[in-house]
C-alpha cells in the first residue's frame, strides 16, 4: 500500500503544480524580460532558477512546462488506451478474420520504430500545435495496449462466469460491458499509468529535437534544448528540466506499480 | 403440460478436433457420440461418468453453451437447436445451469446483488423497482441473508458461493436445471447442505434436474434414474434402485466397487479396473469398455461388435453379456 | 512400538491481509514405525499445513513455525536442522507426494531422469545404478512397459500414471515415512482405487510408515491404522480406525461420518453440519467447533483439552467428561 500512497502523493503534487502554475509562477513564461541584461542570469532572489538565453524566467517556464507535459501525457494516453482497448476487445471477442487483420496491423505498428514514425509525421506536418502533438502521440501509441487488451479478452472469454452469463441469455454488449471489461481493466489501467510517464519522455525527446512543443511555449524538452549549449556556463537550465522529467517518470512508475499491487486479486 | 417428458435428447453427437502438433493431422475427439436421454417433468436424472465420459459436454450442449454436431434436443416440444438470436436468448431462461466451481462461475468484480439481478434484467422478469425485492427473496430462498447482496464473491465461503450460483439460476425462473457437479468442489459437511437445498427447491418449485456427477454415492441421494456414460456413450441407464443393487454393465459395477466406503470393516474391493480409460481420441473398437472390462465372458465379439443399448433386468444396458452379470456384481 | 516421529505443540502461523492466521495451532501426535496415520479434515482444518511443517516446506517469511513447536524424527529435532541436514532428510528419510501430480513433476525432464536424480541427490550411486533403480521403481509401482516409460515426459502420461511416477520418485530412496497429501483427489474414482491399492501394497512390502492426508473418510477407512481428525487448526479426535468409525467420540467426527455420502445409505441427502469452517484468522473462542455443535453448552466456552476417550483414543470434547449430555 505504501508504494501506492507514495505514487499518488508524487503525482498529485505534480498535478497541483501544473494546475496552479499561473498562480505561483512569478512571470509569464514566454515573455522576454530584458534581453539586454537578463540573459542566462544565475539564480537570484528575483529569479530562483535564473533566466535563459532569451531572458525568460526559468522557474516560470518549468512550472508551465509541467502543465504541458502532463496535459500531453494524460490526453495522449487517454486516446491510445481508448483506441487500443476497443481494437483489442473487437479482435479478441470476434476472433476469426477480424482478429487476424487487426492484429497484423498492430504487428506492423509495433514493428516500425515509433520515434521514426513520429519524426517523419511531425517533420511533414505544417504547423504543429500541442493538440496535434497529443493526437499524433495518442494515435501512434495504442498498439501495445491493444495487444494487452486482446490477450486479456481471450483469457476472460474462456472464464466460466462468462459461460454462466451466456447461459443466462446475456447478449454480446452485456457480456463485454459487465463481464469482460471490468475483469480486463486492471492490466490496462496499469499500462496506462506507466504509459503517461513514457509519453512525457517521448514528448520531451521530440521537443528536444525541435519537432515537439512549438516555441516559445515552454516544454521540459525544449528547455533542455535551450540550455544544452550553456551546459558549462549555466548548467542549471538543462539539469532542472532534466530532473523534472526524471521525477515525473519515476512518479508515474511508482504509481503504476502501486496500482498493479492494488488491483492484483492475489493481494486479496 | 400434456407431455410428461420435458427434455428429450436424440442421438446427440459432438466431436472436437484436437491439434497434435505441426506435422500430424488433427485428431477427432468424440466427446459425445450418439447419446439419447429423456428427462420427465419434475424428475431428477443422474448423469454419471469419469473424466472423458462426455457428461459435461452433454450438459453444455443442452444449455447450448456448446453447439452439437448432430442430433436433436427437444425441450417442451421445441427443437432447441433450431433457435437463433433473440429466440435463443429468450429460450435460455427456461434451462439454467449450475457449475461445479463456485469460484470460477461468479464474476469476481460483480457484487452478489447485481449478479442475482442480472437474469431478471436480461429477461425483464420484474420491473426495476421490484427487482431488488426479488433478489432479496431469492437469496433468502437459498438460505442466505439478503445483506449478502452487497458483498463480493471472494468474501463468501465455497458453500455460500454455490448458493449464489443457484439463486442466480433460479432468478431466471427456469423449468430445468442442469447441475454440473454442483457439490464436488465443496467440503463434505457443506455438500450435504447444498444437496438438501436442491431437494427442497425442487419440491417447492417443481423443478426438473439433470444432475451430472462423478460420485455415485452423491447421485444416489438425488436421482430417481441414473445414466452411466463411458467415452461418450451411454453404457447403462436404469432406475436408481436397480443401478445400485443390480448393475448390469461391468463398468457400472466396477465404478460402484471403486467408491471408498467410510467403513473400515467393509469387505475389500472386489473389482479394481486395470489401466486407464483410453482417451476419447483413440477409442477402442467394438465395445469401448472392452480393454478394461473385468467380465469373465469377454471375447472377440466385444472387440469387434458395438453393443446396442437393450433391456436386461431393470436396466437398459450396452453389454453383450449383461444377462450374465450375476456373480461379478457388487 | 518405537516412535518414529513425534510432533509436539506444532503451531504454524501465516501473515495475511486479515491478520495472523493460526493455520496449525498446538498439534501433537506420534507416528510409530510402519504405522499409517490418516489426518482427516475439511479445507482450512490445517491438515496440509501440518504435513508441510514436518518437512519445513512452509513458505517463509509469510508463514512460520512458532517457537516451542517440536518435531522429532528418529530422535533428531527437525526444526533445529541446518538447511543441508534438512535436505538429507527430505526425500531420503521422509518423502512426500502431492495432490496434483502434473504440477509436481518437472515438465521438461523425462520420468527416468527425475527418478534417477533423486537417487543421485541422496546416495553415492553411479548414473548407471541410478538408472537401474529408476527402472526397478517404475516396475514396483506397476507401470507396464517400464523400460520405454523411462524416456517418457510427464505430459505423455495419464493422471494415474503420473501419480505412480510421483510415488516412484518418493520411494526410490526407501524413506521411513511417506507423507501423502490428498494423493488421489485429482484422479477418477477407478484410478483412485488403483493408487490406494498400490499404496497399501507398497506400505506392506517396504515397511514404511505413512501419513495420509485426506478429506475423504472413505479413503481413510480403507488404509489407515489410526485416524486423527482435525478442525480449526487442532486435532479434535484421535482413535484406532475401527473404533473411530464405530463410535466417534467428537461431535464433529460424528457429523462428518453422517454427512459422508454412502452407497449403502438412504436415497436422500445425508444430515449436514450447519454453518461453515471459520477463517483461521478468527477461530471461535472456547471449543472451536461449538458454534456449529448441536450439543454445545456453557462449558464449551472454555476449550477442552484432548481427553481420554477410551483405550488409545482421545477427543477434545467435554462430552467425554459428561456423556449424559449426548442425546441419543
Amino acid at each position: 500500500m505504501s508504494r501506492l500512497r507514495l505514487g499518488i502523493t508524487l503525482v498529485s503534487l505534480l498535478a497541483i503544480v501544473a494546475i496552479i502554475a499561473p498562480l505561483i509562477a512569478p512571470y509569464d513564461p514566454t515573455v522576454q524580460l530584458d534581453l539586454a541584461t537578463l540573459r542566462n542570469a544565475a539564480p537570484s532572489f528575483a529569479h530562483p532558477l535564473g533566466t535563459d538565453l532569451y531572458s525568460r524566467d526559468l522557474l516560470s517556464r518549468l512550472l508551465y512546462g509541467a502543465r504541458i507535459s502532463l496535459l500531453i501525457g494524460l490526453l495522449a494516453v487517454a486516446i491510445s488506451v481508448s483506441v487500443g482497448t476497443s481494437v483489442g476487445l473487437v479482435a479478441g471477442f470476434s476472433g476469426g478474420v477480424i482478429d487476424i487483420v487487426l492484429m497484423r496491423i498492430v504487428d506492423a505498428g509495433l514493428a516500425i520504430p515509433k520515434i521514426f514514425i513520429l519524426l517523419v509525421v511531425l517533420a511533414l506536418w505544417e504547423d504543429v500545435t500541442v493538440a496535434v502533438l497529443i493526437g499524433i502521440l495518442g494515435f501512434t501509441g495504442w498498439f501495445g495496449v491493444s495487444r494487452i487488451a486482446r490477450a486479456e479478452v481471450l483469457s476472460a472469454r474462456e472464464r466460466e462466469y462468462v459461460a454462466a452469463a451466456r447461459a443466462l441469455g446475456a447478449g454480446p454488449i452485456r457480456l463485454i460491458a459487465r463481464h469482460i471489461l471490468p475483469n480486463i481493466a486492471a492490466p490496462i489501467i496499469v499500462a496506462a499509468t506507466l504509459g503517461v510517464g513514457q509519453v512525457i519522455l517521448v514528448e520531451a525527446g521530440l521537443s528536444y529535437l525541435g519537432v515537439g512543443v512549438p516555441p516559445p511555449q515552454p516544454s521540459w524538452g525544449n528547455i533542455i534544448r535551450d540550455g544544452q549549449d550553456l551546459i558549462r556556463t549555466a548548467p542549471w537550465i538543462s539539469t532542472t528540466a532534466g530532473l523534472a522529467i526524471v521525477l515525473t517518470v519515476v512518479a508515474f512508475s511508482i504509481l503504476g506499480d502501486g496500482v498493479r499491487e492494488l488491483l492484483d486479486p492475489r493481494e486479496r | 403440460m400434456s407431455d410428461p417428458t420435458l427434455l428429450r435428447v436424440e442421438n446427440l453427437v459432438k466431436h472436437f478436433s484436437v491439434d497434435r502438433g505441426m506435422f500430424r493431422r488433427p485428431a477427432t475427439l468424440r466427446a459425445v457420440d450418439g447419446v439419447s436421454i429423456a428427462v420427465g417433468r419434475g424428475e431428477t436424472v443422474g448423469l454419471v461418468g469419469e473424466s472423458g465420459s462426455g457428461k459435461s459436454t452433454l450438459g453444455r450442449c443442452i444449455v447450448r453453451l456448446i453447439e452439437p454436431d448432430s442430433g436433436r434436443i427437444i425441450f417442451d416440444g421445441i427443437d432447441v437447436l433450431g433457435l437463433r438470436g433473440r429466440a435463443l436468448r429468450a429460450f435460455r431462461r427456461r434451462i439454467q445451469i449450475v457449475f461445479q466451481d463456485p469460484y470460477g462461475s461468479l464474476n469476481p468484480r460483480m457484487r452478489i446483488g447485481p449478479a442475482v439481478r442480472e437474469p431478471i434484467e436480461i429477461h425483464r422478469l420484474a420491473p426495476r423497482a421490484a427487482a431488488d425485492e426479488r433478489v432479496a427473496q431469492l437469496l433468502q430462498e437459498v438460505g442466505l441473508d439478503p445483506s449478502y447482496a452487497r458483498r463480493y464473491p471472494h468474501e463468501l465461503s465455497g458453500g455460500q458461493r454455490q448458493r449464489v450460483g443457484i439463486a442466480r439460476a433460479l432468478a431466471a425462473e427456469p423449468e430445468l436445471l442442469v447441475l454440473d457437479e454442483p457439490v464436488s468442489a465443496l467440503d463434505v459437511s457443506v455438500q450435504a447442505q447444498v444437496l438438501h437445498l436442491l431437494r427442497s427447491l425442487q419440491e417447492r418449485r417443481g423443478l426438473t434436474y439433470l444432475f451430472i456427477a462423478h460420485d455415485l454415492a452423491v447421485v444416489r441421494q438425488m436421482a430417481a434414474r441414473v445414466v452411466v456414460m463411458y467415452l461418450g456413450k451411454i453404457v447403462e441407464e436404469a432406475p436408481a434402485r436397480a443401478i445400485y443393487t443390480d448393475p448390469r454393465h461391468p463398468y457400472t459395477s466396477s465404478l460402484l466397487s471403486a467408491v471408498p466406503r467410510p467403513d473400515p470393516t467393509a469387505p475389500g474391493r472386489r473389482i479394481v479396473l486395470t489401466g486407464d480409460p483410453p482417451s476419447p481420441v483413440t477409442r477402442p473398437s467394438g465395445c469401448v469398455f472392452h480393454p478394461r472390462c473385468p467380465h469373465p465372458l469377454k471375447d472377440d465379439r466385444c472387440r469387434t461388435e458395438v453393443p446396442a443399448l437393450r433391456k436386461v433386468g431393470g436396466s437398459q444396458t450396452a453389454c453383450h453379456y449383461a444377462a450374465e452379470m450375476d456373480g461379478i456384481g457388487v | 512400538m518405537t516412535m518414529l516421529l513425534a510432533v509436539r505443540d506444532l503451531t504454524t502461523t501465516f501473515e495475511t491481509a486479515d491478520g495472523v492466521a493460526r493455520a496449525v495451532d498446538g498439534v501433537s501426535f506420534d507416528l510409530a514405525e510402519g504405522e499409517t496415520l490418516a489426518l482427516v479434515g475439511e479445507s482450512g482444518s490445517g491438515k496440509t499445513v501440518t504435513a508441510l511443517s514436518i518437512l519445513r516446506l512452509i513458505p517463509e517469511p509469510a508463514g512460520r513455525i512458532a517457537p516451542g513447536s517440536r518435531i522429532e524424527f528418529a530422535g533428531r529435532d527437525l526444526l533445529s536442522l541446518s538447511p543441508r541436514e534438512l535436505r538429507e532428510v527430505r526425500g531420503a528419510e521422509i518423502a512426500m507426494i502431492f495432490q496434483e501430480p502434473m504440477t509436481s513433476l518437472n515438465p521438461v525432464l523425462t520420468v527416468g531422469t527425475q527418478i534417477a536424480e533423486t537417487v543421485l541427490a541422496h546416495e553415492a550411486a553411479s548414473k548407471r545404478e541410478a538408472r537401474e533403480r529408476a527402472l526397478d521403481m517404475l516396475r514396483l509401482v506397476g507401470i507396464a512397459d517400464a523400460e520405454s516409460r523411462l524416456k517418457s515426459y510427464p505430459h505423455e502420461l495419464s493422471g494415474g500414471m503420473r501419480q505412480r511416477v510421483m510415488i516412484a520418485i518418493a520411494l526410490v530412496c526407501r524413506p521411513r515415512i511417506l507423507i501423502a497429501d490428498e494423493p488421489t483427489t485429482a484422479l477418477d474414482v477407478t484410478i483412485q482405487a488403483q493408487i490406494l491399492d498400490l499404496l497399501t501394497d507398497l506400505k506392506r512390502r517396504l515397511g514404511m510408515a505413512m501419513i495420509l492426508i485426506t478429506h475423504n473418510l472413505g479413503i481413510a477407512a480403507g488404509i489407515a491404522d489410526r485416524v486423527a481428525v482435525m478442525y480449526g487448526g487442532r486435532i479434535v479426535e484421535v482413535a484406532p480406525t475401527v473404533d473411530l468409525y464405530r463410535e466417534p467420540a467428537h461431535p464433529y467426527t460424528d457429523g462428518l461420518l453422517r454427512a459422508a455420502p454412502r452407497l449403502d445409505g438412504p436415497d436422500r441427502p445425508t444430515p449436514s453440519i450447519p454453518g461453515s469452517v471459520p477463517p483461521a484468522t478468527d477461530w471461535p473462542s472456547g471449543c472451536r467447533f461449538h458454534p456449529r455443535c448441536q450439543y454445545a453448552w456453557e462449558r464449551c466456552q472454555s476449550e477442552p483439552p484432548l481427553l481420554e476417550a477410551g483405550p488409545a483414543r482421545t477427543a477434545r470434547c467435554w462430552l467425554v467428561d459428561e456423556p449424559a449430555r449426548r442425546k441419543p
